[in-house]
């Protein structure tokens, strides 16, 4: 009984003890923070993740894609019909994107959509930032830009489409954070930096002083990743350069089916910016645009091409997107349209080319899943890394904590040696220290599990306050790391892991000095001044 | 009840070996209160220290009620020092964060693991309480040793040593740090004690202090010898402890 009364006793009563105390307090915090943190990060991630494809995807693994793809999606909604709910086909491809009159060049990876069907198999409406003020006004279809004027009070005013969507979004908004940021909206004026010479500012809506209206020569319509064409500010709010319907260009690539430049020059598509797209995945929002599937597809010539010989190739698809019916296991559903799709091309007989043959022998079945690993798998390998990281620096702590109870046995030696003439083992003595140790480490794990969760719950909080005293002091750059806000989700799991790992820690720091103090010899201890 | 025999322990100094005892033989019986005298360094705390379980000797044999405790495991020994054997140091040798009733129980605690400790607790505060008031502290109970003068500390000293009720008590110059009025105070108490049936075994080099014994021995050359009634020295016998012993 004696151990756990002396060291409860030396814990409140020893000045050193709350040194040692606020050692293992730091560390803890420390590493709950960095795994709180990453840890959120690793869940945004994830579960953004889940959303940016379809549930099952067919992936082609080449640019020049693979053919067959509506005869497979038709012949699934007759063999699956039960766990395919839907299927729409995608390509991607690479491309430069470029805002005309501007030096603004940038490469951008391509997707060709069936917005309608897209927007079913994944959570990409979610992201769309003027269909969400303005539901149901973005499309890829060919448009023309619209222009805001005055109504008859002198106030702006878009043209009536736009004014209805709006009007009826505003009846449903209930989020205050959503409709605050629609009043700094429509006419926010920021200048354009990449424009040489210097032109004026483009609004985020076109606007004259002549009526409300559309303007302009009908172009396809663009989605743009939203850090690809615009920029966020310290605040984590985007500065939009451009007006809604804008010109700008893509240029493409086109490929034939065996995956050689077609000999054709690049070709240049004048389109309209429609909308920006953000997925929350940084690589994505500033890599990706979107297009419509068939103008795509048909700019690739990767639509039926007429073959010298007579008679036309198949169309060909980079992915075909599966949305799955409710309640359908994943890897269940993965694994029974897998077997499909090698059922399906084994019926397709002799007539296919060796070209589309070698196409399909490539193209395999995949979840959302077997998709984002590599991506998750990274950064989970980062929060481990990163976890690791501070845990090294917490091993000071525990040498620390070890030269700290080195400190306590010498200057307890005397009292060790009271305790041995009373019938105190060794092996008791040593208990004492350890359980001594093990008491800072409770303390210490318990205050720094405290200060951690405080800390996390309040991250954005306190770099808020940072930033307004320096806007250099804001280390969270949603720039770089996709999200507005740093994670702030402590997990009971990791807080009771990082603060057993402490207290088992501080017991290890101390284990030598423990040990020393428990082969302290009596009479050498008593004499001991 | 407590018996050694021909004890040897030396030190190294440096590079010379110090033979401190040399086949020192003594024997007190029970409720007896005996005295070994010698001057400083002749090694009277070494042999209290062995005679306590505290330091081992390089050869010869303590026996405790017809144990021989070397024999015993070094556990066993520390729980021949925590049940039979109580200590009382010249510098008290108190527990600084511990208050006085705490540094009383304390042996206690030791005795007691932490499962039992909760149905015995009653039991031994009361018994903590009942030896503050025979050493005359039951108001400093709640003292730290800080607070009280060497008299009252070397009081707790020996309440500490007492409340296990120990069969032996060895008390090492228990009044070599005391002013004279304090010494007689704590004298006064070991007799008492004495004379409530506890063995002693005492230290000191005080003569006045050693008159207070039944028996009084000294130790010389690392040897025992025996003292008669007007103090004069007789070498001992080549025979046993047992058979020189009174």
């Amino acid at each position: 009984m004696y151990k756990w009364f002396l060291a409860w006793r030396y814990l409140h009563t020893k000045l050193i003890a709350i040194f040692a105390v606020a050692s293992v307090t730091l560390c803890v915090a420390m590493v709950l923070v960095v795994m709180s943190v990453m840890g959120g990060f690793l869940d945004t991630i994830r579960a953004r993740s889940r959303g940016l494809h379809s549930e099952i995807v067919l992936e082609g693994g080449s640019l020049q894609g693979f053919p067959y793809y509506e005869e497979f999606g038709g012949y699934l909604q007759v063999r699956l019909p039960d766990v395919v709910r839907l299927t729409t086909p995608a390509i991607y491809t690479y491309g430069i994107f470029r805002v005309p009159a501007t030096t603004y060049t940038k490469p951008a990876r391509v997707l060709g959509v069936r917005l309608d069907d897209y927007v079913q198999v994944n959570d990409f409406s979610d992201g769309l930032h003027y269909n969400h003020y303005y539901p149901g006004t973005t499309t890829l279809a060919p448009q023309r830009m619209p222009v805001a004027g005055f109504d008859e009070r002198g106030e702006l005013e878009l043209p009536p489409e736009l004014e209805a969507a709006n009007a009826k979004w505003q009846t449903s908004e209930t989020d205050p954070e959503r409709i605050g940021e629609y009043d700094l909206l429509p006419f926010e004026v920021s200048p354009f930096p990449y424009v040489t010479p210097a032109v004026p500012a483009e609004r985020v809506f076109a606007a004259d002083t002549g009526a409300p209206r559309y303007a302009g020569e009908e172009r396809d319509g663009i989605i743009v990743g939203s850090d690809l064409l615009h920029e966020r500010n310290m605040n984590g709010r985007f500065e939009r350069y451009l007006a809604r319907g804008a010109d700008v260009a893509l240029t493409l690539m086109p490929l034939s089916p065996t995956g050689n430049p077609t000999g054709e020059p690049p070709v240049r598509v004048a389109m309209r910016y429609a909308d920006d797209s953000r997925t929350g995945i940084y690589e994505i929002d500033s890599l990706c645009v979107y297009v419509d599937f068939d103008m795509l597809q048909h700019k690739l010539a990767m639509d039926a091409q007429p073959l010298a010989g007579g008679g036309f190739t198949k169309p060909r698809t980079s992915q075909l997107l599966m949305g799955l019916r409710e309640g359908v296991g994943l890897e269940d559903a993965r694994d029974r349209i897998a077997a499909e799709w090698a059922r399906f091309q084994s019926g397709l007989g002799p007539g296919v080319s060796d070209a589309d043959a070698n196409a399909l022998r490539f193209a395999e079945v995949y979840s959302w899943e077997d998709l984002q690993r590599p991506f998750i798998a990274a950064v989970e390998k980062e929060k481990v890394l990163v976890t690791f990281l501070f845990a090294l620096i917490s091993v000071v702590a525990i040498v620390m904590l070890g030269c700290i109870f080195y400190m306590i046995v010498e200057k307890k030696t005397r009292d060790i040696g009271v305790l041995k003439s009373i019938g105190a083992s060794s092996g008791g003595v040593a208990g004492l220290f350890i359980g001594y140790a093990g008491s800072v480490g409770l303390v210490g794990s318990i205050l720094g599990t405290l200060i951690g969760a405080l800390f996390v719950w309040n991250i954005n909080d306190i770099q808020d306050f940072l930033a307004s005293l320096n806007p250099q002091l804001r280390v969270w750059s949603p720039d770089v790391y996709s999200f507005d806000r740093i994670p702030e989700v402590v997990k009971r799991a990791d807080a009771l892991w990082v603060a057993s790992i402490a207290v088992v820690s501080s017991m290890l720091g101390s284990l030598i000095p423990a040990i020393l103090a428990g082969r302290v010899w009596p009479v050498k201890a008593l004499r001991y001044e | 009840m407590l018996e050694a025999q021909n004890i040897h322990k030396s030190y190294l100094q440096g590079r010379a070996r110090l033979n401190v005892l040399r086949g020192a033989s003594l024997r007190a019986e029970t409720g007896e209160f005996l005295v070994i005298m010698g001057a400083s360094g002749s090694g009277k705390s070494t042999l209290l220290h062995i005679l306590g379980a505290l330091d081992v000797p390089d050869g010869g044999t303590v026996t405790c009620d017809g144990r021989r405790i070397f024999e015993l495991s070094r556990r066993d020994r520390s729980v021949y020092r925590n049940r039979h054997v109580g200590f009382v140091f010249q510098f008290y040798h108190l527990l600084p964060e511990l208050n006085v009733l705490e540094n009383v129980l304390i042996p206690r605690l030791v005795t007691d693991s932490a499962w039992r400790w909760p149905s015995v607790r009653g039991r031994a505060r009361r018994d903590a309480e009942e030896i503050l008031e025979r050493v005359g502290l039951t108001q400093r109970s709640k003292h730290r040793p800080r607070e009280l003068s060497g008299g009252e500390m070397q009081r707790v000293a020996i309440g500490r040593a007492l409340i296990n009720r120990p069969r032996l008590l060895l008390a090492d110059e228990p009044t070599g740090n005391l002013d004279a009025t304090a010494g007689e105070g704590i004298l006064e108490l070991l007799k008492g004690l004495n004379e409530a049936g506890q063995t002693i075994v005492m230290v000191t080099h005080d003569v006045e202090v050693a008159s207070r014994a039944h028996r009084r021995v000294t130790l010389s050359d690392g040897t025992i010898y025996q003292a008669d009634h007007a103090g004069v020295r007789r070498r001992p016998s080549r025979r046993s402890a047992r058979e020189v012993a009174p």
